[in-house]
């Protein structure tokens, strides 16, 4: 009976090594990643470590080197068990860092219990020989590798991804547009038939197919603003906080509003996105005073500190502390849904214009005594 | 400023739909529901455009505007062809047929306001 040594992550991994060697006779002890492998060998010395190649916290290879420079364990035999077996790569490297084979995960029980049968067999009383650098060199370019390779999966998936969305908002936008029509054309042409209730329930459902269609609007928007190339020019904060302002206006005129704008600085940035975040800050200002005496909205603007900050500032209900992180999150808000209009994309898209900026976004509100809303903005580099 | 459009087609959601999409985008919209109907439309308003579908129970578009452009009264209007063509043939008979241009079904409804301004330009 000898004992070995299961590392692996897995709990399915661990369970079938354990089944399997049990029934062989040993006594097998478990770890889920290379740390505590470590930690283990040195308490218990098994006779064999069985380890897989992929783990979190610490991966096969790095126990593998710190098992090597430790010279009380180093001589303990270890064998790898890995599902790219395929990769000449990899079972090159783990053959030099002393291992002793390198098996396909998952294993043919057989195969792996011949392995243990024979190594346990051998004597190795002898330590082999330390790692030279050319296992260093040669681990840290197949982890490069290996990061190089994830990173471009991963852009490709979130490249994917965006356009997915784009194209999915589109189509979801036609198909709505057609519901909208023909509710719109049952309710012109049928109305008389169906009578108050059967108006009233087409009408709710053109006001959903609205609703719908904004919020998709928003996220057409929305993959634009993280899709448009970034380009950059010189412009006021002051001009985009006039232009949303005046747009607001015109799309409540009878509100009377007080507005102050105090915001000379200029920044670096893309005008159109930098229009679309004002707009976003503005309109909520407008819509968070909706219904307040002596509503008053201010805009400011100061250099600090390398950045440029702009402060939109309103005197309306506000929000709870609590929330001023998620109400910059995708489809969160702070009110009760249809409290207030609004598709819970404005704040997201401000903070990710900032993020495409390299600047930032944050909120501050008590409810009932109004918001601030800054954007900061990096400083643009002073005029020659 | 919106324009008079009349649609020539024989299905009457898609006929009525399109008209309720025209006027909701500001233009003024009438129909017909076959050809002979729609010729009378077009020689007593004299539309801006007409939006005829080629495939109508009692003649064919094709047809429709070859009597248009014979008409000395409706030969200047714009007749754009909406056509359900499965086949590349079918879509090079439209094409050649001389329409001012060609609007496939299913009609795009979110471009339509934008298809259509453009053929009025």
């Amino acid at each position: 009976m000898a004992t070995i040594l299961v590392v692996d992550d897995r709990a399915s991994n661990r369970q079938f090594l354990r089944t399997l060697l049990g029934y062989a006779g040993h006594r097998v002890i478990e770890a889920t990643d290379g740390a505590e492998a470590l930690e283990c060998v040195r308490k218990e010395r098994p006779d064999l470590i069985i380890s897989d190649l992929v783990m979190p916290t610490m991966d096969g290879f790095e126990f593998l080197r710190q098992l090597r420079a430790d010279p009380e364990v180093a001589a303990t035999p270890v064998v790898f068990r890995t599902s790219t077996y395929d990769d000449e790569r990899v079972r090159a490297l783990a053959v030099a860092g002393g291992a002793v084979n390198v098996l396909k995960s998952p294993t043919e029980p057989a195969e792996l219990l011949r392995t243990v049968a024979d190594i346990l067999g051998e004597d190795r009383r002898a330590a082999p020989a330390p790692l030279g650098e050319g296992f260093d060199r040669e681990y840290r370019r197949l982890v490069a590798d290996q990061l190089a390779q994830k990173f471009e999966e991963l852009e490709t998936a979130h490249r994917e991804l965006e356009v997915f969305t784009y194209s999915a908002s589109h189509n979801l936008r036609a198909a709505l547009r057609t519901i909208g029509g023909l509710t719109g054309v049952l309710l012109e042409d049928h109305a008389p038939a169906l009578g108050a209730p059967g108006t009233d329930v087409l009408e709710r459902v053109i006001r959903a197919a609205d609703r719908m269609s904004g919020i998709l609007d928003a996220m057409l928007e929305f993959t634009e603003v993280r899709r448009a190339p970034l380009h950059r020019e010189r412009v006021r904060l002051d001009a985009l906080a006039w232009e949303a302002i005046a747009a607001a206006r015109a799309a409540e005129p009878e509100r009377e509003i007080a507005v102050v704008v105090d915001a000379p600085h200029e920044v670096e940035g893309h005008p159109a996105l930098l229009r679309i975040a004002l707009s976003a800050l503005i309109d909520n200002a407008f819509k968070f005073t909706r219904g307040r005496a002596g509503a008053r909205i201010e805009v400011h603007s100061q250099a600090r500190d390398r950045e440029i900050v702009c402060c939109v500032r309103d005197n309306g209900v506000g929000f709870p502390p609590g929330y001023a992180v998620q109400v910059f999150e995708a489809f969160r808000q702070a009110h009760r849904p249809g409290e207030f209009p609004g598709h819970g994309l404005g704040l997201f898209t401000v903070r990710t214009i900032a993020e495409r900026h390299r600047g930032r976004a944050w909120a501050e509100s008590m409810p009932g005594q109004g918001a601030a809303v800054y954007l900061a903005l990096p400083a643009p580099a002073p005029k020659e | 400023m919106g324009a008079r459009i009349l649609v020539i087609d024989d299905d009457p959601v898609g006929r009525r739909l399109v008209t309720y999409l025209l006027e909701s985008l500001g233009h003024v919209a009438s129909a017909a529901s076959d050809g002979e109907g729609g010729l009378a439309l077009a020689r007593r308003d004299v539309p801006d455009l007409v939006l005829c579908d080629v495939q109508l129970p009692d003649i064919d578009g094709c047809e429709v505007l070859r009597r248009l452009r014979a008409d000395a009264r409706t030969a200047g209007i714009r007749v754009v062809a909406l056509s359900a063509a499965a086949t590349d043939a079918e879509r090079a008979r439209i094409d050649a047929a001389g329409f001012d241009g060609r609007l496939d079904k299913p009609l795009r409804i979110e471009t339509l306001g934008a298809d259509v301004d453009g053929f009025l330009r």
